[in-house]
Protein backbone atom coordinates (compact mmCIF):
# COMPACT_ATOMS: atom_id res chain seq x y z
CA UNK A 1 0.00 0.00 0.00
CA UNK A 2 2.74 2.24 1.22
CA UNK A 3 4.93 1.38 -2.06
CA UNK A 4 1.94 2.47 -4.07
CA UNK A 5 1.71 6.08 -2.52
CA UNK A 6 5.14 6.71 -2.76
CA UNK A 7 4.39 5.85 -6.74
CA UNK A 8 1.57 7.83 -6.78
CA UNK A 9 3.69 10.75 -5.27
CA UNK A 10 6.50 10.59 -8.23
CA UNK A 11 3.55 10.52 -10.41
CA UNK A 12 2.36 13.77 -8.90
CA UNK A 13 6.03 15.29 -8.73
CA UNK A 14 6.90 14.83 -12.11
CA UNK A 15 3.61 16.60 -13.66
CA UNK A 16 4.63 19.10 -10.97
CA UNK A 17 8.07 19.57 -12.08
CA UNK A 18 6.35 19.68 -16.30
CA UNK A 19 4.39 22.90 -14.41
CA UNK A 20 1.44 21.28 -13.47
CA UNK A 21 -0.33 21.33 -10.53
CA UNK A 22 -3.42 18.68 -10.28
CA UNK A 23 -5.81 20.11 -7.45
CA UNK A 24 -7.84 17.16 -7.55
CA UNK A 25 -5.79 14.75 -5.82
CA UNK A 26 -6.79 11.33 -4.14
CA UNK A 27 -6.52 7.88 -3.96
CA UNK A 28 -9.64 7.64 -6.43
CA UNK A 29 -7.77 9.16 -9.07
CA UNK A 30 -5.06 6.85 -8.45
CA UNK A 31 -5.11 3.78 -11.55
CA UNK A 32 -4.23 0.69 -10.55
CA UNK A 33 -2.92 -1.27 -13.41
CA UNK A 34 -0.30 -4.49 -14.03
CA UNK A 35 2.26 -1.79 -14.84
CA UNK A 36 2.18 0.12 -11.67
CA UNK A 37 0.67 3.24 -10.69
CA UNK A 38 -0.71 6.15 -12.68
CA UNK A 39 -1.65 9.66 -11.41
CA UNK A 40 -5.04 10.57 -13.67
CA UNK A 41 -7.54 12.68 -13.96
CA UNK A 42 -5.46 16.28 -14.18
CA UNK A 43 -8.92 17.44 -15.95
CA UNK A 44 -9.00 20.34 -13.35
CA UNK A 45 -5.84 21.03 -13.39
CA UNK A 46 -4.77 24.51 -13.76
CA UNK A 47 -2.07 26.52 -14.02
CA UNK A 48 0.23 26.98 -11.06
CA UNK A 49 -0.22 30.20 -9.15
CA UNK A 50 2.47 33.05 -9.71
CA UNK A 51 4.04 33.87 -6.40
CA UNK A 52 7.16 35.16 -4.24
CA UNK A 53 7.87 31.50 -2.94
CA UNK A 54 7.06 29.40 -5.78
CA UNK A 55 7.34 25.98 -5.69
CA UNK A 56 9.42 23.62 -8.11
CA UNK A 57 8.43 23.53 -11.43
CA UNK A 58 5.33 25.71 -10.60
CA UNK A 59 5.07 28.34 -13.54
CA UNK A 60 3.05 32.10 -13.54
CA UNK A 61 -0.97 31.81 -14.00
CA UNK A 62 -2.31 34.87 -15.96
CA UNK A 63 -2.39 38.18 -14.59
CA UNK A 64 -5.83 38.94 -12.63
CA UNK A 65 -6.61 35.28 -13.69
CA UNK A 66 -9.07 34.29 -10.81
CA UNK A 67 -9.66 30.34 -9.66
CA UNK A 68 -12.85 28.71 -9.89
CA UNK A 69 -12.76 26.46 -6.55
CA UNK A 70 -12.10 22.99 -7.86
CA UNK A 71 -11.81 20.02 -6.08
CA UNK A 72 -12.72 17.64 -3.61
CA UNK A 73 -13.55 19.00 -0.29
CA UNK A 74 -12.13 16.42 2.04
CA UNK A 75 -8.65 16.34 0.28
CA UNK A 76 -8.31 19.87 -0.20
CA UNK A 77 -6.09 22.26 0.78
CA UNK A 78 -7.38 25.26 2.91
CA UNK A 79 -5.63 28.16 -0.01
CA UNK A 80 -7.84 25.99 -2.29
CA UNK A 81 -10.74 26.16 0.06
CA UNK A 82 -10.46 29.84 -0.14
CA UNK A 83 -10.33 30.44 -3.54
CA UNK A 84 -6.90 31.23 -3.84
CA UNK A 85 -4.79 30.12 -6.79
CA UNK A 86 -2.90 26.98 -6.04
CA UNK A 87 -0.05 25.52 -7.37
CA UNK A 88 1.73 22.10 -6.33
CA UNK A 89 1.38 22.94 -2.58
CA UNK A 90 -1.91 22.53 -3.18
CA UNK A 91 -1.34 19.08 -4.02
CA UNK A 92 0.91 18.05 -1.22
CA UNK A 93 -1.83 18.36 1.18
CA UNK A 94 -4.32 16.39 -0.75
CA UNK A 95 -1.48 13.63 -0.82
CA UNK A 96 -0.82 13.86 2.24
CA UNK A 97 -4.54 13.62 3.39
CA UNK A 98 -4.66 10.61 1.24
CA UNK A 99 -1.96 9.20 2.79
CA UNK A 100 -3.16 9.78 5.87
CA UNK A 101 -6.39 8.05 5.01
CA UNK A 102 -4.12 4.86 3.45
CA UNK A 103 -2.04 4.88 7.08
CA UNK A 104 -5.07 5.31 9.81
CA UNK A 105 -7.78 3.81 7.19
CA UNK A 106 -9.97 7.46 7.38
CA UNK A 107 -9.05 11.07 6.90
CA UNK A 108 -8.72 13.04 9.63
CA UNK A 109 -10.95 15.59 10.73
CA UNK A 110 -11.59 19.13 10.22
CA UNK A 111 -10.31 20.39 13.32
CA UNK A 112 -7.31 18.69 12.38
CA UNK A 113 -7.25 20.48 9.06
CA UNK A 114 -8.33 23.47 10.24
CA UNK A 115 -11.21 24.15 7.78
CA UNK A 116 -14.64 22.52 6.86
CA UNK A 117 -14.01 19.21 4.78
CA UNK A 118 -17.55 19.51 4.03
CA UNK A 119 -18.21 15.61 4.71
CA UNK A 120 -20.47 14.95 7.95
CA UNK A 121 -19.21 11.49 7.92
CA UNK A 122 -15.46 11.87 8.75
CA UNK A 123 -14.21 10.18 11.78
CA UNK A 124 -12.28 11.38 14.71
CA UNK A 125 -9.06 9.81 14.16
CA UNK A 126 -7.44 9.39 18.45
CA UNK A 127 -4.94 12.28 19.67
CA UNK A 128 -2.32 9.44 19.81
CA UNK A 129 -2.87 8.66 15.93
CA UNK A 130 -2.14 12.14 14.49
CA UNK A 131 1.64 11.91 14.28
CA UNK A 132 2.66 12.32 10.50
CA UNK A 133 6.24 13.29 9.18
CA UNK A 134 8.08 16.69 9.65
CA UNK A 135 6.27 19.12 6.81
CA UNK A 136 3.10 16.56 6.32
CA UNK A 137 0.93 17.91 8.56
CA UNK A 138 -2.62 18.74 7.39
CA UNK A 139 -2.18 22.15 9.24
CA UNK A 140 1.01 22.91 8.09
CA UNK A 141 2.20 25.95 6.18
CA UNK A 142 2.37 25.93 2.45
CA UNK A 143 5.77 26.49 2.43
CA UNK A 144 6.20 23.70 4.80
CA UNK A 145 4.89 21.44 2.51
CA UNK A 146 6.86 22.33 -0.14
CA UNK A 147 9.89 21.75 1.72
CA UNK A 148 8.56 17.99 2.27
CA UNK A 149 8.03 17.35 -1.48
CA UNK A 150 11.85 18.39 -2.00
CA UNK A 151 12.51 15.70 0.67
CA UNK A 152 10.32 13.51 -0.70
CA UNK A 153 11.07 9.70 -1.55
CA UNK A 154 13.64 9.49 -4.23
CA UNK B 1 -17.74 5.75 -33.53
CA UNK B 2 -17.09 6.68 -29.57
CA UNK B 3 -18.19 4.35 -27.44
CA UNK B 4 -21.10 4.62 -24.30
CA UNK B 5 -20.15 7.68 -22.14
CA UNK B 6 -18.87 6.38 -18.99
CA UNK B 7 -19.57 9.04 -17.04
CA UNK B 8 -20.30 12.54 -16.80
CA UNK B 9 -19.78 15.66 -14.22
CA UNK B 10 -18.90 18.83 -13.42
CA UNK B 11 -15.76 18.87 -15.26
CA UNK B 12 -17.20 16.85 -18.82
CA UNK B 13 -17.78 12.97 -19.78
CA UNK B 14 -15.34 10.91 -20.65
CA UNK B 15 -16.56 7.44 -23.10
CA UNK B 16 -15.51 4.23 -23.02
CA UNK B 17 -13.24 2.80 -25.91
CA UNK B 18 -14.18 4.23 -29.17
CA UNK B 19 -14.87 0.75 -30.87
CA UNK B 20 -15.75 -1.64 -28.81
CA UNK B 21 -15.23 -4.49 -31.15
CA UNK B 22 -11.63 -3.24 -31.22
CA UNK B 23 -8.86 -4.34 -29.49
CA UNK B 24 -7.80 -0.93 -28.49
CA UNK B 25 -8.52 -0.24 -24.99
CA UNK B 26 -8.75 3.33 -24.75
CA UNK B 27 -10.98 6.44 -23.54
CA UNK B 28 -12.29 9.72 -25.00
CA UNK B 29 -12.96 12.50 -22.04
CA UNK B 30 -14.02 15.76 -22.60
CA UNK B 31 -13.52 18.69 -20.02
CA UNK B 32 -16.19 21.07 -20.49
CA UNK B 33 -14.81 25.08 -20.42
CA UNK B 34 -16.31 28.03 -20.66
CA UNK B 35 -14.73 30.91 -22.41
CA UNK B 36 -11.82 30.96 -24.94
CA UNK B 37 -8.84 31.55 -22.44
CA UNK B 38 -10.25 28.85 -20.23
CA UNK B 39 -10.20 26.80 -23.24
CA UNK B 40 -6.73 27.30 -24.05
CA UNK B 41 -5.44 26.88 -20.91
CA UNK B 42 -6.79 23.80 -20.42
CA UNK B 43 -5.28 22.51 -24.16
CA UNK B 44 -1.71 23.68 -23.06
CA UNK B 45 -2.14 21.72 -19.90
CA UNK B 46 -3.26 18.79 -21.45
CA UNK B 47 -0.57 19.00 -24.25
CA UNK B 48 1.92 18.76 -21.19
CA UNK B 49 0.18 16.09 -20.25
CA UNK B 50 0.33 14.13 -23.92
CA UNK B 51 4.65 14.76 -23.51
CA UNK B 52 3.97 12.23 -21.06
CA UNK B 53 5.57 12.15 -17.27
CA UNK B 54 6.25 8.60 -15.55
CA UNK B 55 4.19 7.90 -13.17
CA UNK B 56 1.30 9.95 -14.91
CA UNK B 57 -1.88 8.72 -17.00
CA UNK B 58 -0.58 8.59 -20.92
CA UNK B 59 -2.13 10.75 -22.69
CA UNK B 60 -2.57 9.64 -26.77
CA UNK B 61 -4.04 13.02 -28.34
CA UNK B 62 -5.91 16.18 -27.14
CA UNK B 63 -7.38 18.66 -29.02
CA UNK B 64 -10.65 21.70 -28.96
CA UNK B 65 -13.77 20.10 -28.66
CA UNK B 66 -17.21 21.93 -29.28
CA UNK B 67 -17.86 22.03 -25.42
CA UNK B 68 -14.34 21.65 -24.26
CA UNK B 69 -10.96 19.75 -25.01
CA UNK B 70 -11.25 16.68 -25.79
CA UNK B 71 -8.35 14.45 -24.33
CA UNK B 72 -7.77 10.93 -25.83
CA UNK B 73 -5.90 8.28 -23.01
CA UNK B 74 -6.19 4.37 -22.40
CA UNK B 75 -8.07 2.73 -20.61
CA UNK B 76 -6.99 1.48 -17.35
CA UNK B 77 -9.07 -1.17 -15.46
CA UNK B 78 -7.14 -2.36 -12.77
CA UNK B 79 -9.43 -0.14 -10.42
CA UNK B 80 -8.01 2.80 -7.90
CA UNK B 81 -6.17 3.19 -4.91
CA UNK B 82 -9.59 4.02 -3.52
CA UNK B 83 -10.79 0.86 -4.22
CA UNK B 84 -7.48 -0.42 -2.73
CA UNK B 85 -8.13 1.10 0.80
CA UNK B 86 -11.40 0.37 1.11
CA UNK B 87 -10.67 -3.44 0.36
CA UNK B 88 -8.31 -3.12 3.25
CA UNK B 89 -10.79 -1.68 5.63
CA UNK B 90 -13.39 -4.62 4.70
CA UNK B 91 -13.01 -6.92 7.95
Amino acid sequence: MLARFVAAGRGLAAAHAAGLAHRDFKPANVLLDANGVLVADFGLAAPAADSGDRAPGARAASPGEASAIVGTPAYMAPEQAAGHVVDARADQHSFCISLWEGLHGERPTQAATGHASGDPGVPVVPADRRALPAGCSPTSPAASRQRASAAGPR
Amino acid sequence: MIGDVLGQGGMGWSTGPAIPSSTARWRLKVVAARGGRTRERLLAEARVLARGAPGDHPVYDVGPAADGVYIAMPLVEGGTLADCLAAGRRP
